[in-house]
């Protein structure tokens, strides 16, 4: 791959999904890029549609939803590729990590047999191969005695344990891209960040790059390079992780900065302190979906949907027709 | 279906008898008790004169060239024979256990299916004295069993002394026990009665034709159950209990040269539409049945179906012994009452299903001895109707039937009866195992549609054991001196002329009495390939397995 | 060892349900219409006769004695002998037990292998033109009863096509060929039914499974639809279908009454049939017995195999 293309790059994609009560427009035209080695976070609140922004990548979106755009990895589309050439992309080149460890192993196989069958598919490996390889993999997210414990069904292991075989299981090919869509969310704070720390160091050790969903901007802060903010299914604002956090110009990053939780609030409960609702996707009007909601509106936020505009240099992009100017204030 | 003979006691088992009684086993059956509810019978059929202008004459079919050796041939029966004991043997229904054992035992006598002539078979001939007391059964010099013992006098003595014990609880015992044998010599036997009989012959014809090697009876248990061991021209090779029988050559078999065939396999389909696919199918080489609507079976097959008249009726028995129908005038006003044609084809509602104009086919020399049922006369059955009801006793009565076909029957008598006044019935419809306890062994019953319908091919025993006081067919509970008086004088004469003459008195008592009332014609329908030639049947229609040959 | 326990301790339950079974048995035997001893003696039967075949089979003792009776009997495998036949009930029977255990066997595998081929492939084509025809299909072969479906086949196989003999059996002993060819319209006639039930159930399953992020996290892995559809998705859906195998059990022995009946295969249904139409209470008595043990049997099977389907279901 030359080095001027981007690992990854997504152009305009647009996931539709038909409904009895109407087409969904699940996402309306998301471009990310993301360069070898390179951590993005994607923060949003919940229904924006970082998940389906991440099964999009992955093929595995709702079986009717209707998908556009392009998804370049390694300068083939994957949206137009034949099935089984994606497939090899798919489980080799890119991981990915459910968010919900207690739901995406299945019950009924062993676990050493779910790390290591995507390796004896994509790496042509023997049974007996794909056990080692699957045991070294264990060993490396940290399963204790996972020569035995490889035979063990996921009922047998707590939700952290089973967090830490999920993760096993997206890096049995040794892929390109790890896209973990909130892989801690539904565990407790503490492996919460037990967690996040070993993903942050085999991509480190591996040279991956990485997608890091996440409902919440502290989870994204110290670990992303960059970070991207999804309203409504489009990125509303995107930059290097650092410029986020001072310079920010969507009015609903600001909302976000300023629900960052504490500690002691319950999880899920994260973002809920922007007030309003998130939009209806299969009603969307024409102008800046979060302008219902937002105190900064102004006239012209309603009359059209403000288009991706770059702050200061080409790192930074947002979609705001009153942005705020953190930065002016802060100084 | 089951059209038992007079004289052959269980006449109420029935394969049809199985399969309407299927029906109460559960929804589930139903719809197979529907299927073959067509023939409330195969049992109870239509028009005896079957007009067969398209296929082969049966009879002639053996007559048309010489006998060929080899082959085999498949013969499909409706109910697997539970037993090889004549004492169990039900009843001569060739659909029933009377095919199977008659390709083991042979016949020692047999009665012509149509005509009712007795003919000889393991035994050469059976005479009666000048007055009818005293009759030889000889038998043929050399015969075996197919264990090597040998068929002589003293083996039928012992199938017979053995029918006759009560202990053997034998069906057939009242006929055993009918007279006296006593061994002359080694090929002859004499049969002793109290009174003459010239009609013994078709009673040992038809109901103790069957012998058993007494040797197998004393020294194998499983003879009846498995193992039978007889003289007939087949001996059973394989037996798989419900399903089929498969029978090789007896090779003691007295007569040389048969049977023809190397194999015989009887099959057991007791599912009545089952029974016509494989008719139509040609899965069987030969199929016997009381049953209807035989033409439509075999369209667009090769299928022959040579014509056999055959005597007998459906009925309907009016209980004698309790009210109302003690009365003769109660019994009379129903019979005007009713339309017979009606009734018959709602009891078989089929081509040919008529009420018949005499009991006997027309082979018989009994054919046209008078029996003019009382035609149809509304109003003198209404004055009876009224003339019973001013006395004190009006007719009030209910009706016992079972089956599809009786209960339509029922169902027609009873509306047809609502034109009348006076008159009032009730429906008691049943299953047909409680039918025969019901109806025959408890008389609990005021009017009894019999299920199938009866053969007769002889007076004696078919009339003579329907109207006989204590007669084993006797549903009716008829009892009248005069006319046991007048059943013996038939059985006293000798000619047939004199026997006719006889017989006419005992219809016209009958007429008079009515005790039963014929309403349905009886029809036996057989089925074969072209291939299939020697069709010799025996009593009510089975086949002589011996004379079977196949031209291919 | 532990399924050996597991299976031992079902046995156990098996005890109450036999003799409630027993009971009921020879409660309804009581209430058959018609008496044994007629039916069997024929209509020329005597009182006398009657009351000595009687007083052989016990009919005229009270109910509890001849059920204690019998009871003693059976545990000391003697069952009596048969009415009609005078053969002892145990060879009656089990020379028509394999009969009846093939043709459920063998219907069951059919329905059962039938069921999932077809599932899983309209499962994987979900919405498509054939997954709702296999819906169609199911519906249809459920509400098609077996006598219904064995004169459809039979005019089709046997009359139209003649494939198929109309009916009736040939022994195993005499070569598997002859006896598939007699079996395959009964068999096909009895999976008819079940494949519907089990399509049905396992289809809908299927599709509960396949929404499963496991199966997505599968997919996401990029292994190919067949190999997801057999180590991800069959497994987990076999559930119902294995509590509904256990119930069909039930269905297809009621089933080859009829089914035995109309093809004329000699089974313990046709036993059945023809000993309910003969009286023939010794043979009726047994051969419910005998199904009621099958069953049970069957089901308590089903039971563990849930522990070998599913891990997380704990044998006790
Ligand atoms: N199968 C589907 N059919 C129709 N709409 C769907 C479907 N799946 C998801 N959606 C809609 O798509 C939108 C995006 O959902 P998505 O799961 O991507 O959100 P998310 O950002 O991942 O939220 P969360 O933080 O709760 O995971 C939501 O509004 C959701 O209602
Ligand atoms: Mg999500």
């Amino acid at each position: 791959m030359s080095e001027s293309s981007p690992l990854l790059d997504v152009r305009g994609l647009r996931c539709v999904i038909p409904t009895p009560r109407g087409e969904v427009q699940v996402l309306s035209g998301v471009d990310v890029s993301l360069e070898k080695g390179q951590t993005l976070g994607l923060v949003g609140e919940s229904g924006s549609g970082k998940s389906m922004f991440a099964r999009s990548i992955m093929g595995i979106s709702p079986p009717h939803a209707r998908l556009e755009g392009e998804i370049n990895f390694a300068g083939q589309d994957l949206l137009t590729l034949p099935k089984k050439a994606a497939r090899r992309v798919w489980g080799k080149r890119i991981g990915m990590v459910f968010q919900d460890p207690m739901t995406s192993l299945n019950p009924v196989v062993r676990i050493g047999r779910q790390v290591g069958e995507a390796a004896e598919k994509h790496l042509g490996l023997s049974r007996q191969q794909a056990r080692k390889r699957a045991i070294d993999l264990l060993e490396l997210v940290g399963i204790p005695e996972p020569a035995k414990r490889h035979r063990s069904y996921p009922h047998e292991f707590s939700g952290g344990m089973r967090q830490r075989v999920t993760i096993a299981m997206a890096l049995a090919c040794e892929p390109d891209l790890l896209i973990a869509d909130e892989a801690t969310t539904a565990l407790d704070v503490t492996v919460q960040r037990q967690i996040l720390d070993l993903v942050k160091s085999i991509q480190t050790d591996r040279q991956m790059a990485m997608i890091l969903v996440s409902h919440d901007l502290g989870v994204v802060s110290d670990r992303c390079d960059d970070v991207a903010v999804m309203y409504a299914g489009r990125i509303v604002e995107k930059s290097p992780t650092d410029r986020l956090f001072s310079d920010h110009r969507h009015r609903y990053t600001e909302a976000l900065l300023q629900a960052i939780p504490r500690f002691d609030t319950p999880k899920h409960s994260h973002l809920a302190a922007i007030e309003g609702k998130p939009p209806n996707l299969a009603a969307l009007s024409t102008g800046c979906p979060f302008a219902p909601r937002c105190a900064h509106e102004i006239d012209a936020c309603t009359e059209a949907m403000p288009p991706m505009r770059s702050a200061e240099d080409e790192l930074h992009w947002f979609a705001c027709a009153n942005p705020s100017r953190s930065k002016e204030l802060l100084s | 279906m089951s059209s038992p003979t007079f004289g052959q006691p269980k006449i109420f088992s029935s394969p049809m008898g199985h399969r309407k009684y299927l029906a109460l086993l559960g929804a589930l059956t139903v719809p197979f008790a529907l299927a073959s509810c067509g023939g409330d019978a195969d049992g109870d059929d239509q028009g005896a004169e079957t007009d067969q202008d398209d296929s082969a004459n049966g009879e002639d079919d053996a007559s048309n060239g010489e006998p060929v050796s080899g082959g085999e041939v498949t013969q499909v029966i409706s109910v697997d024979t539970s037993t090889w004991d004549p004492a169990r043997l039900p009843n001569m229904n060739p659909t029933l256990s009377a095919s199977p054992f008659s390709a083991v035992y042979g016949q020692l006598l047999y009665s012509n299916v149509e005509s009712g002539e007795v003919e000889p078979g393991l035994a050469e001939s059976m005479t009666p004295n000048e007055d009818g007391t005293v009759w030889e059964l000889t038998l043929r010099d050399g015969v075996e069993f197919s264990d090597g013992t040998a068929f002589d006098a003293e083996a039928v003595k012992t199938n017979w002394d053995r029918l006759a014990d009560p202990e053997t609880s034998a069906v057939s015992a009242p006929a055993a026990q009918s007279f006296e044998s006593e061994v002359i010599d080694e090929l002859t036997l004499e049969l002793t009665t109290e009174e003459p009989d010239f009609f013994l012959d078709r009673v040992v014809a038809s109901q103790l034709t069957f012998i058993v090697s007494p040797t197998a009876m004393d020294e194998n248990p499983d003879v009846f159950t498995d193992d039978p061991v007889g003289a007939g021209p087949f001996v059973l090779s394989e037996a798989v209990s419900g399903s089929h029988y498969v029978y090789t050559p007896n090779e003691n078999y007295w007569d040389e040269g048969k049977p023809y065939l190397d194999q015989l396999t009887i099959q057991v389909i007791g599912d009545r539409q089952q029974q016509r696919d494989t008719v139509s199918s040609q899965n069987t080489d030969l199929f016997i049945a009381n049953a209807m609507g035989a033409e439509e079976w075999i369209a667009g097959t090769d299928m022959q179906l040579p014509s056999f008249d055959v005597g007998g009726s459906r009925s309907m028995f009016f209980n004698t012994a309790r009210a109302p129908f003690d009365d003769p005038r109660a019994r009379e006003a129903i019979a005007l009452a009713l339309d017979l044609e009606d009734i018959a084809y709602a009891n078989e509602p089929e081509e040919g299903s008529t009420s018949p104009d005499s009991l006997f086919a027309e082979d018989s020399p009994f054919y046209d001895v008078d029996f003019a049922l009382p035609s149809q006369d509304p109003d003198e059955a209404q004055r009876l109707f009224d003339e019973l009801a001013e006395e004190g006793s009006p007719v009030e009565f209910s009706i016992v039937a079972g089956g599809a076909g009786g209960t339509r029957s029922a169902e027609l008598i009873q509306s047809e009866l609502g034109a009348y006044e006076n008159v009032t019935v009730n429906l008691d419809i049943i299953p047909l195992p409680n039918f025969e306890e019901q109806v025959a062994f408890r008389g609990e019953f005021d009017l009894a549609i019999r299920p199938g319908s009866m053969f007769v091919n002889s007076p004696s025993p078919g009339i003579d054991q329907l109207l006989r006081t204590g007669g084993v067919n006797n549903i009716s509970n008829y009892s009248s001196d005069e006319m046991d008086e007048l059943l013996d004088a038939v059985r006293a004469e000798s000619e047939v002329e004199d026997q006719r003459d006889a017989l006419s008195e005992v219809f016209d008592l009958y007429l008079e009495e009515l005790p039963w009332l014929p309403f349905g014609n009886t029809e036996l329908v057989v089925t074969h390939i072209p291939e299939l030639e020697g069709i010799e049947l025996f009593e009510e229609g089975t086949a002589r397995y011996q004379e079977l040959y196949r031209t291919d | 060892m532990v399924i050996l326990r597991a299976v031992a301790e079902k046995l156990l339950y098996l005890l109450p349900v036999l003799l409630l079974v027993t009971l009921a048995t020879t409660l309804l035997i009581d209430l058959l219409p018609g008496d044994p001893a007629v039916t069997v003696l024929g209509l020329g039967a005597t009182p006398e006769q009657v009351e000595r075949i009687n007083t052989e089979y016990g009919f005229d003792r009270p109910f509890y004695e001849r059920y204690v009776t019998w009871l003693f009997g059976a545990l000391t495998g003697d069952f009596g002998n048969s009415l009609v036949t005078s053969r002892p009930v145990l060879a009656e029977i089990t020379a028509r037990l394999p009969v009846t255990i093939q043709l459920t066997a063998m219907s069951l595998v059919l329905a059962v292998v039938f069921a999932i081929i077809l599932a899983l492939v309209a499962a994987v084509k979900e919405g498509s033109k054939f997954d709702r025809m296999m819906a169609a299909l199911a519906s249809a072969s459920m509400s098609v009863p077996p006598f219904v479906a064995a004169v459809v086949l039979v005019f089709i196989f046997a009359l139209v096509l003649g494939w198929s003999p109309v009916a009736g059996y040939s022994p195993l002993r005499d070569g598997l060929g002859r006896n598939l060819y007699y079996m395959a319209l009964p068999v096909i006639t009895m999976a008819m039914l079940e494949t519907g039930f089990f399509y049905r159930i396992l289809r809908g399953d299927l599709g509960t499974t396949l929404r499963e992020d496991y199966i997505l996290a599968a997919r996401s892995k990029g292994l190919g639809t067949g190999y997801i559809m057999l180590r991800h998705a069959l497994r987990p859906s076999l559930f119902s279908l294995m509590a509904m195998v256990g119930l069909s059990v039930g269905r297809l022995l009621g089933g080859s009454v009829i089914v035995e009946y109309f093809f004329s295969i000699p089974g313990l249904g046709q036993l059945l049939v023809n000993s309910v139409t003969t009286l023939d209470i010794p043979v009726i008595q047994a051969s419910v017995v005998l199904i009621a043990i099958f069953y049970v049997l069957i089901n308590s099977t089903v039971d563990v195999l849930y522990s070998v389907v599913d891990p997380r279901v704990k044998l006790r």
